[in-house]
C-alpha cells in the first residue's frame, strides 16, 4: 500500500527531519548567507557523533557533551575559513579538505571506525516516561531544540553583527566599504555553520546510540535538500522564514523517502534515490505552479 | 496556497495510522524483511543463500509470506529510516546485513527479532553481550575471517614469504578487527605486514599499486571497499605477479589466486535457518550466535599459470573447488 | 587634510599585464574641501579614489590623514572614515536586503558591531526621516528590497547612506553616470546639499567637464597617472569648457580627446 506510513515510519521521518533540520540550518548559513560552498559538513557531522560518543562514554553528561560536539564543529568550520581566508585556498577545495582530514580524526577520536552507545544517558534519558512513548517523546524534544535555536539565530541575524554576516555574502565589497571586515565574517559564519552540523551529528548519535567514521556519507546532499525544499515552502524573505524552512523542507524530503521505501509498482530496491527525488520534484514542481518562484537568497 | 497543501498532507498523514491497523488485518501475513547497508556481493550472497534457505523451506512469496528487502544504498540515515519502516509495518522477523544496518534495527526495536548477518564483531557493534545467550531479541551470524588460519595457509603457499600486504579501508570495523589479528599473528609467523588504505573503491587501484614490489603476498579480509573493486585489485596484483589471497571464496572465482573461509552463501544459509526457526515459533533466547564455518577453499590455476605459480600438492588436494 | 606623497600604484607588478596606474601623485587636499577629478578613460582617477578608499593600496608614496599614515589600511579599516559612493548602484548596496537594513548596514559604519539589535525603534525614525528628506516617497517603503528600487532612487539611498555615519572624507566615482539626466540632476543637488551640510572632504569623479566645473572648489586633470591639471579659486571660476579642453590639449600635446567628455 504505497499511500500509507505506519505511525513508527512516519515518527522517525519526522525524527530524521529535526536532526537532518540542524544539518540544513548550517548548510543555509554557508550555502545562502555566505555564499560559501561548504563541504566540511560531510567530515564536521560524523565528527559530532564521535565526540558526543566518546564524552558520554567518558562520564561527561549529555548536554556537555553535546556542547562539546558543538565546540569541534566549530573548530572544524574555522580551519575551512583558515584555509580559504589566509591560506587563500578557493572555498570548495578548502571545504574537501577538511572534510578528508576531519575523516582520520574522526578515526582518531573513535578509537576504531564504529563505537556503540549502548549504556550510558542522552539528553533523552531525563524525558523517558511511561505515559508517553520514546518515538514520541524524542520528535518532541528535537522539536523544542530546534525551535530554541531558531530563535537564537534569529535574533543573531537581526544584530548588528548578523547583519553584517549577510551583507558579506550578498554584496562583499559593498560590505567592506561599510566597515565589515568580511574575513571575520567567513570565520564566525564558518564556525557556526559547521558548530550545528556538528549538534545534528550529536544528536543522531543519541537518537540511534551508535557512531561511526562513515555517518558522513550524504551529509551535503541532505542538507541541501532541506534547504531547498524548505525555500519552496517558504519564501518569504524575512530571516525567520528560511531559518524554520530548513527544518520543514528536511522533514519533507523523509517523508518523501519514507513513501519511497514503501514501493511504487516496478520499482526495485535499487530505485530507492531515484523515486525519492523523483517525489520531491513533484512536490517542488507542484508547489512551485501553485504559489510562485523559488525564494531569492536573503 | 502552500499553507493548504500543508494542511492537506498533514491530513492525509494522520488518518494514514488508522488506514495501516485495518489492511494488516486483512490478511495475515508472515513478512521477513531484509535489509543491507549496500549492494556488493559478498553482502548480495547473503541475502540470497537466505532466500533459497526459505524458499527450500516451503517459504515463498504467496498470500501467507512475503519476502522483502531493502538496500540502505550505503547512507546510514537511510539505515535508520528503513529499520523504523520494518518496525512500523510490524514485520515478523527483520533480517540486517551489515553492522550499520544491524545497529539501526537493533535501536529501532526491542521487541521484533532481530537476525543480524555479515558483522564480524557483535559485541563490540553494541549487538549482543553474551553470544551464547541472546537476551534481548538479537542473534545472528557473524562472519568471524579465520585470519589466524590464513596466516598458516598463505605460509603454506609461500615459505619463503617475509612480508604480506594488507589491503583494507580503515573506516570498515571488520576490517579494522581483523588487521589487528593479522599483526599478531603474522608476529608469532615471521611475517611482517605492510598496509596500504583506500577509502573509496576509486582508491584500491593505487593502494594495490602502492604494494607493487615491496610485498611477498597481497591479503584481504572482507572489507567492502576493497571487495567492490575486487577486479582491479587482483588485476594489478597479477600484473606485478604478486599472490592474491582473499578471505571470501568467491574472489578466486574473480581472479584471486586463492581464497579460503567464509562462504558468504553459506552465511545465507544459516541466517535462512535461523529465520526459519523464528517462524516456525522459536524464542530467540534458545538461539545462540553462529559462527559461519570457514573450511571452503578455491584455488585459481588459471591465475597460477599468469603469474607463475605453482600449488603444493597438499593444497591442490584440500581444494574445495579448482578454478581452471 | 589629506596628504598624497609621490604615490605609484603599480598593478601585476613584473608580470606580463603590468600596468603603472598611478605615476607619482602628489596631493595636499584641505579638509572641507570639494575637489572634482576628471580624466579620460584609463587615466587612473577611479585609481585614485581606490588608493583614497583602501581598495588599493599603493606600490609607493604614503597617504597621511590629518598627519596620520593610512597607507596600508584597507578599505575595512578605513571605512570609519571614508564613505563612498560607486557609480553603479547595484554595487553600491546590497539589493538582496531590505532598505532599513542597508541604512542600518551604514548607520553602524565605523562602529562596533555586536549583539545588539540592528533596526531599533530609534533608528528606523532617524531612517525615516532621512529618507523623508528626499521627498520620493521611500520613507515608506523601508521593508521593501533595495533591489526593487530604481537606479536613481538606489543612487539617493546611497547617498543617505553614505551620510548616516560620521565620515570625514567622501568619494564619489561617477556616481551620476549611471542615470538618466533629470535624475543625475536630482542627484546631484542632493550631493551639493549634502556636501554643504555636514563638511565633508569630498573628491568627486566625473566624466563630465561640465559637473567639473559647476560643483566644487577645486578640479583635478588626470592623464596617464600623472596630475596635469590642478585649478582652484578665481583661476577656475573663469574657467569654461572650452577653457578646460585647450589646456587639456596644451598639456597633452595631443589632438585625440575622449569623446565623452565634450558632451555637457
Amino acid at each position: 500500500m504505497w499511500w500509507y506510513l505506519s505511525q513508527n515510519a512516519l515518527l522517525g521521518a519526522v525524527e530524521s527531519g529535526l536532526i537532518y533540520g540542524f544539518v540544513g540550518l548550517g548548510v543555509y548559513i554557508s550555502f545562502r548567507v555566505l555564499d560559501f560552498p561548504d563541504l566540511t559538513v560531510e567530515g564536521s557531522f560524523p565528527l559530532g557523533a564521535a565526540v558526543v560518543v566518546v564524552a558520554i562514554l567518558a562520564g561527561y553528561d549529555p548536554w556537555l557533551a553535546t556542547l562539546f560536539a558543538a565546540i569541534a564543529g566549530a573548530l572544524a568550520g574555522l580551519v575551512t575559513a583558515a584555509l580559504n581566508q589566509i591560506g587563500k585556498i578557493p572555498n570548495l577545495l578548502a571545504s574537501i579538505l577538511t572534510s578528508t582530514a576531519l575523516y582520520s580524526v574522526n578515526l582518531h577520536i573513535l578509537g576504531g571506525a564504529n563505537v556503540p552507545l549502548m549504556t550510558g544517558d542522552t539528553i533523552f534519558t531525563p524525558f523517558s516516561s511511561s505515559q508517553i512513548s520514546d518515538a514520541v517523546m524524542r520528535p518532541l524534544v528535537l522539536a523544542f531544540l530546534g525551535i530554541i535555536i531558531i530563535a537564537l539565530l534569529w535574533r543573531y541575524f537581526e544584530s548588528n553583527s548578523g547583519l553584517a554576516m549577510r551583507a558579506t555574502g550578498v554584496n562583499p565589497r559593498m560590505s567592506r566599504a561599510q566597515g565589515v571586515s568580511t574575513a571575520a565574517q567567513i570565520f564566525i559564519g564558518m564556525a557556526l555553520s559547521n558548530a550545528l552540523v556538528a549538534i545534528g551529528g550529536a544528536l543522531f548519535a543519541q537518537v540511534n546510540r551508535y557512531a561511526d567514521s562513515s555517518l558522513g556519507i550524504g551529509t551535503i546532499v541532505l542538507g541541501l535538500a532541506a534547504v531547498i525544499i524548505g525555500s519552496t515552502f517558504m519564501p518569504w524573505k524575512r530571516i525567520i522564514f528560511p531559518l524554520i524552512g530548513c527544518f520543514i523542507g528536511s522533514i519533507v524530503y523523509w517523508v518523501a523517502l519514507a513513501y519511497a521505501l514503501n514501493g511504487i509498482p516496478g520499482m526495485t530496491p535499487f530505485d530507492l534515490n531515484l523515486v525519492t527525488a523523483g517525489l520531491i520534484a513533484f512536490v517542488l514542481i507542484a508547489i512551485g505552479k501553485f504559489g510562485g518562484a523559488l525564494n531569492d537568497r536573503t | 496556497m502552500r499553507l493548504l497543501i500543508l494542511a492537506l498532507c498533514g491530513a492525509v498523514l494522520a488518518t494514514t495510522p488508522a488506514f495501516a491497523e485495518e489492511s494488516q488485518q486483512a490478511v495475515k501475513n508472515q513478512v521477513v524483511a531484509v535489509t543491507s547497508i549496500v549492494e556488493h556481493p559478498a553482502l548480495d550472497e547473503v541475502r540470497d543463500g537466505a532466500r533459497e534457505a526459505l524458499e527450500k523451506a516451503g517459504y515463498q512469496n504467496s498470500n501467507h509470506f512475503k519476502f522483502i528487502y531493502q538496500s540502505a544504498q550505503n547512507r546510514q540515515s537511510t539505515a535508520v529510516q528503513i529499520a523504523r519502516k520494518f518496525v512500523g509495518d510490524k514485520v515478523n522477523v527483520i533480517v540486517a546485513i551489515g553492522t550499520p544496518s544491524a545497529q539501526a534495527a537493533v535501536n529501532a526495536t526491542s521487541e521484533i527479532p532481530v537476525v543480524f548477518a555479515a558483522v564480524t564483531d557483535p559485541i563490540a557493534a553494541g549487538l549482543m553481550k553474551d553470544p551464547a545467550h541472546p537476551d534481548k531479541n538479537v542473534t545472528g551470524v557473524s562472519d568471524i575471517t579465520p585470519v589466524a588460519a590464513h596466516v598458516k595457509f598463505i605460509k603454506e603457499l609461500l615459505p619463503n614469504a617475509k612480508k604480506i600486504g594488507y589491503l583494507y579501508n580503515p573506516s570498515e570495523t571488520n576490517s579494522v578487527a581483523a588487521l589487528k589479528i593479522l599483526k599478531e599473528e603474522a608476529a608469532k609467523n615471521g611475517l611482517e605486514v605492510v598496509e596500504s588504505t583506500a577509502i573509496q573503491t576509486s582508491q584500491v587501484r593505487n593502494a594495490t599499486l602502492a604494494l607493487a614490489g615491496k610485498v611477498d603476498a597481497i591479503y584481504i579480509t572482507t572489507d567492502n571497499t576493497v571487495v567492490s573493486a575486487l577486479e582491479t585489485a587482483i588485476m594489478v596484483a597479477n600484473e606485478n605477479k604478486i599472490p592474491f589471497i582473499a578471505a571470501d571464496p568467491a574472489s578466486a572465482s574473480r581472479g584471486a589466486l586463492a581464497a579460503a573461509g567464509v562462504n558468504y552463501h553459506d552465511v545465507g544459509k544459516l541466517t535462512g535457518e535461523i529465520v526459519i526457526r523464528l517462524l516456525k515459533g522459536e524464542k530467540i533466547a534458545d538461539i545462540p550466535m553462529e559462527i559461519a564455518p570457514t573450511n571452503d577453499l578455491y584455488i585459481n590455476q588459471k591465475t597460477a599459470k599468469l603469474i607463475g605459480y605453482h600449488f603444493p600438492h597438499s593444497v591442490v588436494e584440500r581444494a574445495t573447488k579448482i578454478i581452471e | 587634510m589629506i596628504e598624497l606623497d609621490d604615490i605609484h600604484v603599480i598593478f601585476n607588478k613584473g608580470k606580463p599585464l603590468e600596468k603603472h596606474a598611478l605615476k607619482g601623485i602628489n596631493l595636499k587636499i584641505a579638509n572641507g574641501s570639494f575637489v572634482t577629478v576628471i580624466g579620460s578613460n584609463g587615466s587612473g582617477k577611479s585609481t585614485l579614489l581606490g588608493t583614497l578608499a583602501g581598495d588599493v593600496l599603493p606600490t609607493k608614496g604614503r597617504i597621511c590623514f590629518n598627519d596620520i599614515d593610512i597607507s596600508h589600511q584597507n578599505t575595512t579599516r578605513r571605512a570609519a572614515l571614508v564613505a563612498r559612493v560607486f557609480q553603479d548602484p547595484l554595487i553600491g548596496s546590497c539589493g538582496n536586503l531590505s532598505i532599513e537594513e542597508n541604512l542600518a548596514l551604514a548607520f553602524q559604519r565605523g562602529k562596533n558591531r555586536g549583539l545588539g539589535l540592528a533596526l531599533k525603534k530609534r533608528n528606523r525614525e532617524l531612517f525615516r526621516q532621512r529618507l523623508s528628506e528626499l521627498n520620493l516617497g521611500l520613507e515608506n517603503r523601508l521593508h521593501e528590497m533595495m533591489g526593487s528600487l530604481s537606479g536613481g532612487q538606489r543612487q539617493a539611498v546611497s547617498l543617505i547612506m553614505a551620510t548616516l555615519s560620521t565620515s570625514d572624507i567622501l568619494l564619489l566615482d561617477e556616481h551620476t553616470a549611471a542615470l538618466d539626466p533629470s535624475m543625475a540632476e536630482f542627484i546631484m543637488k542632493l550631493t551639493h546639499e549634502f556636501v554643504e551640510n555636514h563638511r565633508f572632504t569630498t573628491l568627486m569623479v566625473t566624466h563630465s567637464m561640465r559637473q567639473a566645473l559647476d560643483f566644487g572648489t577645486r578640479t583635478i586633470m588626470i592623464d596617464d597617472g600623472k596630475v596635469i591639471l590642478d585649478v582652484t579659486g578665481e583661476q577656475r571660476n573663469k574657467l569654461t569648457v572650452n577653457d578646460l579642453i585647450e589646456m587639456f590639449h596644451r598639456v597633452r600635446g595631443q589632438a585625440d580627446i575622449d569623446g565623452e567628455m565634450l558632451v555637457n
